[in-house]
C-alpha cells in the first residue's frame, strides 16, 4: 500500500497541478462572463457648437459594469448614428495608440467631439429636439487576465440622452 | 487474469479523472495560468506518471487508453451542457466545445499522453 502511494505520488501531484489551474480558470471565466453580461452603455450629448459650415457635437460615453475588479480597457468605438429615420453617418472613434482608457472600479468615461457637415449637419439641425437620436455602438473591449488579452466587440444600441442646456 | 482485469478497470477510472480535468482546461484555455503548450507537456507527464504508478506496462498502457475514452464521453456531455448553459460564451470556447473539435482534441491529447507512455517504457526498462 505504501509503495503504491509512493509510485502514484507523481500522478497525484500532476493531477493536483491541473486541478488548481482548472479552478483558477473557472474563477476567471466566471468573472469574465459576469463582466461582459453586466456591461451597460450610456451615451449623452453634452454640448453643441454651431459654425457656418459645420456642427461640433460633444458626446460623453459612460460604460459601467457590476464586476469591479476585472482589469479591462477600451481600444475603440464604432459609432453609428441616426436621427428619426435619417442616417447621420458612421463615426469611428479611436484613442491614442489604440487605447481610449481603462475601467476604473467598473466604470469607463470617454468624451469626444464629432464633427457633422454637409447633409448630416442639415439633417441634424432639422430634427434635433424634435426626434430622438439613436445609436449603435460596437465597443472594442479588451479584458486582461494574466497574460491573456481577450478582445471582444459587443454591440450596444439605444437612444442618445440630450444633456445640454 | 481476473485481478489484472480488476486492476485495469480501477486504473482506467482513476486515470479518467485527471484526463477529464486536462480536457476541461483546454476548453477554458483562454483563461489558463500556464500557456497552452505547457498543458500539452502536462498531458505527456500524465501519461508518463500513469505507467510509473501502475508499474505494469499492459495495465498502464490500456488504462491510459480506456481512461481517455471514458473522459472523452463525459467531456462531450460537459462541453455540450456548457455550450447550452452559457449562451454568450466567446467564440473560442464555443468552437472548443463543438463535437468534432472535442473528438480531435481528445485524440491529440491521447497521442501526447502516449508519448509520455513511451518515454516511461524506455525509462523503466533501462532502470
Amino acid at each position: 500500500m505504501k509503495s503504491l502511494l509512493k509510485r502514484s505520488g507523481f500522478l497525484i501531484g500532476i493531477s493536483a497541478l491541473i486541478a488548481v489551474n482548472l479552478v483558477i480558470q473557472i474563477v476567471r471565466f466566471n468573472s469574465y462572463t459576469l463582466f461582459m453580461k453586466g456591461l451597460n452603455l450610456d451615451v449623452s450629448v453634452t454640448a453643441l457648437h454651431k459654425t457656418a459650415t459645420s456642427v461640433d457635437v460633444d458626446f460623453l460615453f459612460n460604460l459601467s459594469t457590476n464586476e469591479k475588479d476585472v482589469h479591462a480597457f477600451v481600444s475603440g468605438i464604432q459609432f453609428l448614428l441616426t436621427i428619426g429615420k435619417v442616417d447621420l453617418g458612421y463615426h469611428p472613434i479611436v484613442g491614442a495608440q489604440d487605447m481610449m482608457g481603462s475601467f476604473e472600479r467598473g466604470k469607463f468615461r470617454y468624451k469626444t467631439t464629432i464633427n457633422f457637415s454637409g447633409d448630416q449637419m442639415v439633417n441634424l439641425l432639422k430634427y434635433l429636439g424634435k426626434k430622438k437620436m439613436s445609436y449603435k455602438a460596437y465597443v472594442e473591449i479588451h479584458v486582461v487576465q494574466g497574460k491573456n488579452d481577450m478582445r471582444s466587440v459587443p454591440l450596444f444600441s439605444g437612444y442618445v440622452r440630450e444633456a445640454f442646456k | 487474469m481476473k485481478s489484472t482485469l480488476r486492476a485495469l478497470a480501477l486504473w482506467s477510472v482513476i486515470f479518467s479523472v485527471p484526463f477529464f480535468l486536462i480536457e476541461l482546461s483546454f476548453l477554458l484555455s483562454p483563461f489558463s495560468v500556464f500557456p497552452t503548450w505547457s498543458l500539452y507537456l502536462l498531458t505527456s507527464i500524465l501519461g508518463f506518471s500513469v505507467i510509473i504508478a501502475t508499474s505494469d506496462f499492459r495495465i498502464g498502457f490500456f488504462s491510459n487508453l480506456e481512461g481517455a475514452v471514458i473522459a472523452t464521453v463525459f467531456y462531450v456531455w460537459a462541453g455540450n451542457y456548457l455550450l447550452q448553459r452559457v449562451g454568450n460564451m466567446p467564440a473560442v470556447m464555443a468552437s472548443n466545445a463543438a463535437l468534432t473539435s472535442v473528438v480531435t482534441k481528445s485524440i491529440t491529447l491521447y497521442v501526447f499522453s502516449l508519448l509520455g507512455n513511451l518515454v516511461a517504457f524506455l525509462v523503466s526498462g533501462i532502470i
